[in-house]
């Protein structure tokens, strides 16, 4: 399997984290941002064309107003019904009644009354009429009702009515100009009036509105000649069919949304058209935005993820070096782990337990060192062999002598002492044990010196079994013999007693013999090694309760010069094992 | 170190996001003349504006104030070059003396769009405007409409020279040629004076004269008070070319039975179009015909021929067309 890095793990996770989460949010907010968008614009964009359509049912309702008022004029009425050399005089009150009207409305172009009999009154007198006129020939007469039920409403037109000029105008007719029963009058207003209103209005960069009417014909469009050349096309037929309300559609290869409000008044259909690709730019840069701060945010995540994984990694990587070195075997490694983290104490942890582990070894280096001296210790502390030669000595004397009962005897208390002596198995033996050797030295020692030498023993029974070491007394007892009773004029006494103080057990071997200063009684367990081996003998005694029971035990002494010498063995005073 | 680097990367992430400046591609824009009574160029520039509107480019107006002034465009064309722009729309003034400023606009890599009138050489990224071959066989259609075979008819063209009127002529000639009896070419040098006075002349010289082409505004201008003035309007069929004022009351009057009218505001909105594309290194034709369109009588006031004819935003503030 391969291992895969808290690194490599932490910059994935958080990559891949920043990466869906930008991405979601990102589609959600431009899904979002896109679709207000464009409920926005068809919200106010269907305010606008409502807006344009009151405004210009008020121009054309104001113009059916002005043509009523003056269709319904007395002296108009009475000129329009009136003999055919109409009276001059009343023809120059309908001249000036029409002439005064452009002046007040200056949106309103011209007025012009024809009567039955194909007399033209314009609002304009000083102007040339156009002799070529044909009224009849416009073909957006032909639905002119009667009179009195309506009017009829033209499509931006050339009005060609004065012979020195052409002008954009709005009709609206009254009467019935193909049959004239009663003539008819002709409002125009000013195309100006919607051409400025309308070319103002830019629904985004190019968006625009336009006009159409019932009939299909374009009322206004600001590319009117271009959706005449066939180069820029609208959905004409949709709008109409649609009266009121949205529309998307793809023309010229862009797509737009036409927000269509149709007048019931004039039925002109006002359309707004707003471009899609326009409208969702503002989306796209929201877009570019989106992906940019995603950018930034998995660049800065990765770098962080970086950092943070090297805050973890760094130090288990140290850690992990350092076990390795205590795999080989060196506990004395420092793990050197600056980490203010979980890291950090698993790594004073490990420290601790390496130490641990360091001190047990070195102590288990310790104790095999110990046993191994102990051993030696005991291999030297063996027999004095002058002990065996003199003994050996005594009882060939003995023998020559014929004193054979002695010598058996000797031999058998050199044999059991011997006995006791060799008996192998562990070092600790009890202090019974212990004595019986002892005894055996001593009665041995006894035979040889006679009166010279007396000893006892004197150790309560319940100390009997306390543990000690093996060939610890004999020494002892043969240091008295030889140091302190056989250097003194006169019989020595040795008594070896035990007795119990807390947790110890004192054992005590005592002699009367010459006894020793103070400054020889403080240099015995001193002494460099080789130079008097009968202090050999103590100082091995003591090393080897030391190493056995503890630092705290081994030996002590009291002496006074002429007196005699205690030896004092300290013991635990430990349940028999 | 950890804040610093994320200052950094917000500090970039910001200017990558902050507006730059109005970075729309820049298009020069030089007709034969600016004078703003021209309907014809002031509909070729109004056609211009409204592309770069709705093309989102913006265009510069740069020309002389009369259209026989070729050296002072020819210079206007060279310090455009130097400008730099991304594209430049070009109404030759002459057919062979603008040819070395088009070649240099190409050899700085410049797209340079003719509008209407164009120079002899390939090296013009593309033509835009009226064939005039086939504006002259459309007249030449019309007139075999309005006569009968073998009728005596006549041209009235307006400069030997120039290349508009050898093509129309030529396309007019091929329309023509056996079905009528052609009377030689006459050349008014453009002038209604000189056009009104030869149109009298062969009025006078051929009374059975039936037809009579005359090939530019001016020309048809003098031609139709010639002929108004002969009172023999329904003898002769007169076709014309090119709309002004004048024309267009003779065609209500019956004095022009036909008048051929040219797009300008399409060769000036296609003329931008196409340099947007080119500019922006999008494939556009070669040549590109923007047509003509016969108006009659009957046609004259039809919402279609309106737009074209009197077109609304070139006129003056009370949106008419007053006699000149």
């Amino acid at each position: 399997m391969k291992v895969r890095t808290i690194r490599s793990s932490l910059i994935w996770a958080f990559s891949l984290v920043i990466s869906v989460g930008i991405l979601v949010l990102g589609a959600f907010s431009l899904i979002l941002f896109q679709r207000a968008l464009i409920e926005e614009t068809q919200k106010s964009n269907t305010q606008l064309v409502g807006q344009l359509n009151r405004i210009l049912d008020g121009y054309i309702g104001y113009m059916h107003d002005l043509a009523l008022v003056v269709w319904n004029n007395p002296d108009v009425d009475a000129y329009m019904a009136g003999p055919v050399p109409g009276d001059p005089e009343r023809r120059r009150q309908v001249l000036k009644f029409l002439e005064g009207i452009p002046q007040i409305r200056p949106d309103i172009d011209s007025l012009v009354l024809t009567r039955p009999s194909g007399e033209v009154l314009t609002s304009n007198p000083g102007r040339k009429l156009n002799p070529w006129l044909d009224k009849k020939a416009e073909p957006w007469f032909a639905s002119a009702p009667p009179a009195a039920s309506g009017a009829v409403v033209s499509p931006a037109r050339i009005e060609n009515l004065y012979d020195d000029r052409y002008q954009w105008v709005i009709s609206l007719v009254l009467g019935q100009p193909r049959t004239m029963p009663g003539g008819w009058l002709q409002v125009d207003l000013n195309y100006a009036v919607i051409d400025d209103l309308c070319r103002k209005i830019q629904l985004g960069r190019s968006g625009y509105v336009f006009i159409v009417n019932a009939g299909g014909e374009i009322v206004y469009h600001p590319r009117q000649q271009l959706v005449y050349s066939g180069i820029k096309s609208e959905k004409i037929d949709e709008i109409l069919t649609l009266e009121q309300g949205q529309l998307e559609a793809r023309v010229g290869g862009r797509d737009l949304v036409y927000t269509v409000a149709t007048s019931s008044q004039t039925g002109w259909s006002v359309v707004a058209v707003s471009y899609l690709d326009e409208l969702l730019a503002s989306a796209r840069n929201l877009g570019t935005v989106v992906v940019a701060v995603g950018l930034g945010c998995l660049l800065i995540a990765t770098f962080l993820a970086w950092r943070v994984s090297l805050r973890i990694s760094r130090p288990i990587e140290a850690l992990r070096r350092s076990m390795k070195a205590v795999e080989t075997g060196d506990f004395d490694v420092v793990i050197d782990v600056e980490a203010d983290n979980e890291v950090g104490e698993l790594a004073r942890d490990c420290e601790i337990a390496i130490g641990k582990v360091r001190d047990l070894m070195h102590q288990s280096l310790v104790d095999q060192e110990a046993k191994r001296q102990q051993d030696l210790l005991m291999l030297q502390s063996q027999i004095n062999p002058h002990f065996l030669y003199n003994t050996l000595d005594s009882i060939i004397w003995m023998v020559e002598l014929g004193r054979s009962p002695d010598a058996i005897r000797m031999t058998s208390t050199l044999a059991q002492f011997f006995r006791l002596g060799i008996t192998r198995g562990s070092h600790e033996i009890s202090l019974r044990h212990e004595l019986e050797h002892v005894v055996s030295y001593l009665s041995i020692q006894k035979m040889r010196y006679g009166d010279k030498l007396e000893y006892s023993i004197d150790v309560e029974p319940e100390l009997l079994e306390t543990r000690v070491l093996k060939l610890l007394l004999q020494p002892l007892v043969e240091n008295a013999l030889y140091h302190g009773i056989k250097e003194r004029e006169g019989p020595g006494r040795i008594i070896v007693a035990g007795a119990k103080t807390g947790d110890r057990v004192e054992v005590r071997v005592s002699d009367d013999g010459i006894g020793m200063p103070a400054e020889k009684v403080a240099g015995l367990l001193l002494a460099p090694e080789g130079e008097v081996r009968d202090h050999m003998g103590l100082r091995n005694v003591h090393e080897r309760l030391r190493l056995h029971f503890g630092p705290q035990y081994g030996l002590t002494f009291e002496s006074a010069p002429g007196l005699g010498t205690t030896v004092i063995i300290h013991l635990p005073s430990r349940a028999p094992s | 170190m950890r804040s610093p680097t994320a200052a950094v990367l917000f500090g970039l992430l910001l200017v990558s996001c902050a507006p730059g400046r109005d970075s729309r591609p820049h298009i020069i824009y030089i007709p034969k003349m600016v004078d703003g009574a021209n309907t014809f160029w002031a509909t070729v520039k109004e056609g211009a504006l409204s592309a770069a509107d709705d093309q989102d480019v913006t265009v510069e107006v740069r020309g002389t104030s009369e259209e026989t002034q070729v050296d002072e465009q020819i210079q206007i064309v060279e310090a455009a070059i130097r400008d730099r722009p991304a594209a430049i729309v070009l109404a030759a003034g002459d057919f062979l003396r603008l040819v070395p400023a088009v070649r240099h606009a190409r050899a700085a890599g410049i797209p340079l769009v003719t509008v209407d009138s164009f120079v002899a050489t390939d090296d013009a990224s593309a033509k835009i405007g009226t064939d005039n071959r086939q504006l002259g066989r459309m007249a030449g259609g019309s007139l075999l409409r309005m006569v009968g075979a073998g009728s005596l008819v006549a041209v009235l063209s307006y400069i030997k020279a120039s290349s508009t009127a050898r093509d129309r002529e030529q396309g007019l000639a091929e329309a023509l040629t056996g079905g009528v009896r052609l009377l030689p070419t006459l050349y008014s040098g453009s002038d209604q004076e000189s056009a009104y006075r030869l149109t009298q002349q062969l009025l006078n010289e051929h009374r059975e004269l039936q037809g009579l082409v005359a090939l530019n505004e001016p020309s048809t201008v003098g031609a139709c008070r010639a002929l108004a003035e002969s009172g023999r309007r329904g003898q002769v069929a007169l076709i014309g070319v090119d709309a002004s004022f004048e024309v267009l009351k003779s065609v209500e009057a019956g004095v022009l039975r036909s008048v051929l009218v040219q797009q300008p505001f399409n060769m000036g909105y296609l003329g931008v179009q196409a340099a947007t594309e080119l500019a922006a290194g999008r494939s556009w034709p070669r040549t590109l015909d923007t047509g003509a369109i016969e108006i009659t009588k009957e046609t004259l006031f039809l919402p279609q021929n309106e737009k074209l004819l009197f077109p609304v935003t070139v006129l003056n503030s009370a949106h008419s067309v007053l006699k000149p």
